[in-house]
């Protein structure tokens, strides 16, 4: 190996590994433009795939992430994606969760799911695009889930109909809704909650919506903040606007695969 | 089957949660170790998924896994970041923390192939190397300190590891499936 190519391995190993100061990435700029060779990332792979390994032979170490850190990289990412709304509020406000309450309302949920009964209904005439949209996958993924909601108990939620449709390999869903009573988002907003059966009990924010006055049919489409994988049920509970990170319920409207 | 970056780097909204709940953890265990304050550990890991979304187009499964290039981004800039604030890097063991073991990072480090193909390759090398490797990859030591700390001469330090991480680079990208075979 010549002492110009000892020189660039060296720099691209240290880069890799502990990081350049602008004189030697200059340095290295300069050997990699005056010898023709390309910059690649391959110490750096190398690196980081050590890194991974190491991680793995030391998984008692790990971590998991804060949940208030993980509600930030979701807003970030909609702020860096730039992603437009629905009909579903973005939760931007969220308070730390708790955990023992989100215990006894989780618990609370597998119980109610355990003991529901499903109420069949007939499909509906929902609003256009959303409506297309929901009926353009259930035609073109066969694999898309199909849930009703079941009677609910509180009688304020008495006649409300309507169904959920679930695609777990797009991740995306819709509910439709008949006979939900018409909220005030300055007051409180629905929120989604689905309950994903390998995720530890803890169900997964689907994102917070309204219904309008004067509405009869509405077609939410689903806004999971997390991959879910064969929802075991999807639950509506009514939350101060913009949502919560752990709702003590009650589970207004309620749809399992049961 | 597209990865979570081939499908964030086709916008798609739903890989950019997904992106987050598989690699938050391994980020986050990443960061801590190279922060000892949970402030600048929690806005490295923001500034990494920020590059992460910035560079899913630039993921190559025929290059590295996904963990790997996730990895690679996150090193990158953690080092960065840990120069500008010209700060030692973190070496004393985590077991005191109190805080919850991360399984979304296990489980994601112990599905890919590539991780466990280059756990295999670590085992092959020499102990010194292995050591050496250690200290540079894991625990984020400089060359120097690992000189220092060793024993083992400044020159020997850097062709240990450069040695090793070409014999690591070597295996990158072998057990990554074909896209046309997975479709």
């Amino acid at each position: 190996m010549t002492n110009h190519q000892t020189e660039i391995r060296d720099l691209l190993v240290a880069r890799a590994t502990e990081g350049l100061d602008d004189a030697d990435a200059e340095r290295l700029a300069e050997l990699l433009a005056e010898y023709d060779i390309p910059d690649t990332d391959d110490y750096d792979l190398a690196a980081a795939a050590a890194t991974n390994a190491w991680a793995l032979r030391h998984r008692q170490e790990n971590e998991a992430a804060p949940d208030d850190l993980k509600a930030r990289l979701l807003t970030d990412a909609d702020v860096f994606f730039d992603f437009p709304d629905s009909n579903v509020v973005a939760l931007s406000s969220r308070r730390q969760p708790s955990l023992a309450a989100f215990i006894g309302w989780a618990a609370a949920a597998c119980l109610l799911v355990a003991l529901l009964i499903n109420q069949p209904t007939g499909p509906g005439a929902p609003a256009l695009d959303l409506s297309e949209a929901r009926a353009q996958l259930l035609s073109d993924y066969p694999d898309t889930e199909r849930f009703e909601w079941a009677r609910p108990e509180d009688l304020r939620f008495a006649n409300v109909t309507g169904d959920v449709v679930w695609n777990d390999e797009l991740q995306q869903g819709y509910m439709v809704f008949r006979g939900m009573p018409v909220n005030d988002p300055q007051r409180e907003q629905y929120q989604l909650w689905l309950v994903d059966a390998t995720r530890d009990s803890y169900p997964v924010d689907g994102g917070v919506f309204d219904i309008p006055t004067g509405s009869t049919d509405v077609v939410v489409p689903i806004d999971a903040k997390l991959a879910v994988s064969n929802p075991a049920a999807f639950a509506i509970t009514l939350e101060k606007p913009g949502g919560v990170v752990v709702s003590e319920g009650p589970l207004l409207v309620v749809a399992s695969s049961g | 089957m597209k990865t979570t970056l081939e499908r964030i780097a086709e916008g798609d909204r739903k890989a950019v949660a997904q992106c987050i709940d598989e690699y938050s953890g391994l980020v986050w265990s990443l960061s801590r170790r190279f922060f000892d304050n949970q402030a600048d550990a929690e806005e490295a890991v923001q500034e990494v998924f920020m590059d992460l979304w910035e560079n899913a187009s630039r993921f190559d499964r025929q290059v590295a896994a996904e963990v790997t290039f996730v990895s690679m981004i996150a090193r990158r800039r953690l080092i960065d970041r840990r120069r500008k604030l010209d700060r030692q890097p973190r070496i004393e063991s985590l077991d005191e923390r109190d805080e919850a073991l991360c399984e979304n990072a296990d489980a994601v480090l112990e599905a890919s192939a590539e991780v466990q193909n280059v756990v295999d390759v670590l085992r092959t090398l020499k102990a010194e190397q292995q050591e050496v490797i250690n200290m540079a990859s894991w625990l984020g030591m400089s060359h120097v300190a690992i000189a220092e700390q060793t024993g083992i001469p400044l020159g020997t330090v850097k062709s240990h590891i450069a040695r090793g991480l070409a014999t690591i680079r070597d295996v990158l990208g072998e057990a990554e499936p074909d896209p046309e075979a997975a479709a």
